[in-house]
């Protein structure tokens, strides 16, 4: 994600708008810092990172904002679903699998996080692994494709993710609003231990089926 | 290979938009504090804690990120934060909530964060000491509230360990 810190004036005029919310979180100005960036399935809606760098440890909270309204990321695909009904979705092929990243980022399950495995093959996700249990995952690992199905208006992205400490070769479906459902769930591989880092990983290529 | 289906099902659970009766409210939230600090006030040490929020007049609010956290922005705000995951988990929101009094309590004392002026090494020594401050209390609760055998299924210090706290509370037992 490409983030710009916003100057402080502009930082400021979003933490007053927080501010007037009955629900606001507070965040004082002097030691606040407020990151934005741009989404490209989203018109006018962005999200800001907000960091608090005077507690311990620093608190971070992410809203997507129009500007005007404000919605707090809390863990669930929810609040971005509730963005999602306002917005004109600029959902294509091009930006289906960084839409699916930025859920995935944001949406944790009983398990823990979701990732869409990009490169298998990068060290930073193989590190932790015996040598045995590289060869596994990437003879398990089925790559990114995706598909566009004009009859029933969803995108199909075919793909291998983690989750629940298991690689899970799977079928994602999306409709054009952006709701998710996970499909064709295949167990591939358990007691996968994935390192912190590994949704830092950027995807490079998708194949077309 | 064998197929978990419970862990793949709890998969699109979490990717499905919630319903309005599933959403946290503010009373729900209320209900969840409540009951977190009836724990809490259960063990010696965490009464001393729990006697701050009525002492103090303190307001704990609960609100729902991707993080199992605490929040201390001013004097009188009190932030537990809980991840998607631990939503509903009353123990680990009493072991967050007795993190978040002993900040307050620690900066009603004086101890408090460095100055943004100050060198690192004083940051690193202010910040080791409090945690470990922090911790020990942590671990007293925790390690009383299993002695008091009141939840036989559940280990606090269990639940201390997962929120990535283990040498803390190894410590804590060699030394007990």
């Amino acid at each position: 994600m490409k983030w710009k810190k916003l100057k402080r004036e502009d930082s400021h005029e979003v933490l007053d708008k927080l501010k007037s919310r009955s629900d606001a979180v507070v965040f004082s100005k002097s030691s606040t810092e407020v990151l934005v960036c741009n989404l490209s399935f989203y018109e006018e809606f962005k999200l800001y990172k907000l960091t608090n760098y005077m507690t311990l440890p620093c608190f971070v909270m992410y809203y997507l904002s129009n500007g005007t309204d404000f919605y707090a990321m809390d863990g669930t695909a929810s609040q971005i679903y509730k963005v999602n009904d306002l917005e004109f979705m600029n959902l294509n092929t091009d930006n289906i699998i960084q839409y699916v990243d930025f859920v995935f980022e944001n949406a944790e399950g009983d398990d823990g996080d979701i990732f869409l495995i990009h490169q298998p093959e990068n060290p930073n996700f193989m590190k932790s692994m015996s040598e045995a249990y590289r060869k596994n995952v990437i003879e398990h690992y089925h790559p990114i494709q995706i598909k566009e199905d004009e009859i029933n208006r969803v995108f199909l992205v075919h793909g291998t993710l983690y989750y629940g400490h298991s690689l899970i070769s799977a079928t994602i479906q999306i409709t054009k609003k952006g709701i998710i459902t996970v499909k064709n769930q295949k167990l591939l591989l358990k007691g996968v231990h994935m390192p912190n880092e590994a949704d830092q990983y950027s995807w490079i290529s998708g194949e077309k089926l | 290979m064998e197929n978990n289906k419970e862990s793949l099902d709890s998969l699109n659970n979490a990717l499905r938009p919630l319903s309005n009766f599933e959403k946290p409210s503010e009373q729900s939230n209320a209900d969840m504090i409540s009951e977190a600090l009836k724990i809490l006030e259960m063990s010696v040490e965490g009464q001393k804690l729990f006697n701050l929020v009525g002492a103090e007049d303190l307001s704990i609010k609960l609100i729902y990120t991707s993080e199992d956290t605490t929040y201390l922005p001013s004097k009188k705000e009190l932030y537990v934060s809980l991840s998607n995951k631990n939503r509903k988990d009353i123990p680990i929101l009493m072991i967050l909530i007795a993190s978040l009094l002993k900040d307050y309590e620690q900066e009603k004392s004086g101890k408090l964060l460095a100055n943004s002026t100050d060198p690192v090494e004083k940051h690193i020594k202010i910040a080791v000491e409090k945690q470990a401050d922090k911790l020990a209390s942590l671990c007293a609760i925790a390690y009383e509230l299993d002695e008091l055998k009141l939840y036989p299924e559940y280990s606090f210090l269990d639940v201390l360990k997962n929120l990535g706290h283990n040498e803390a509370v190894d410590i804590f037992i060699n030394n007990v």
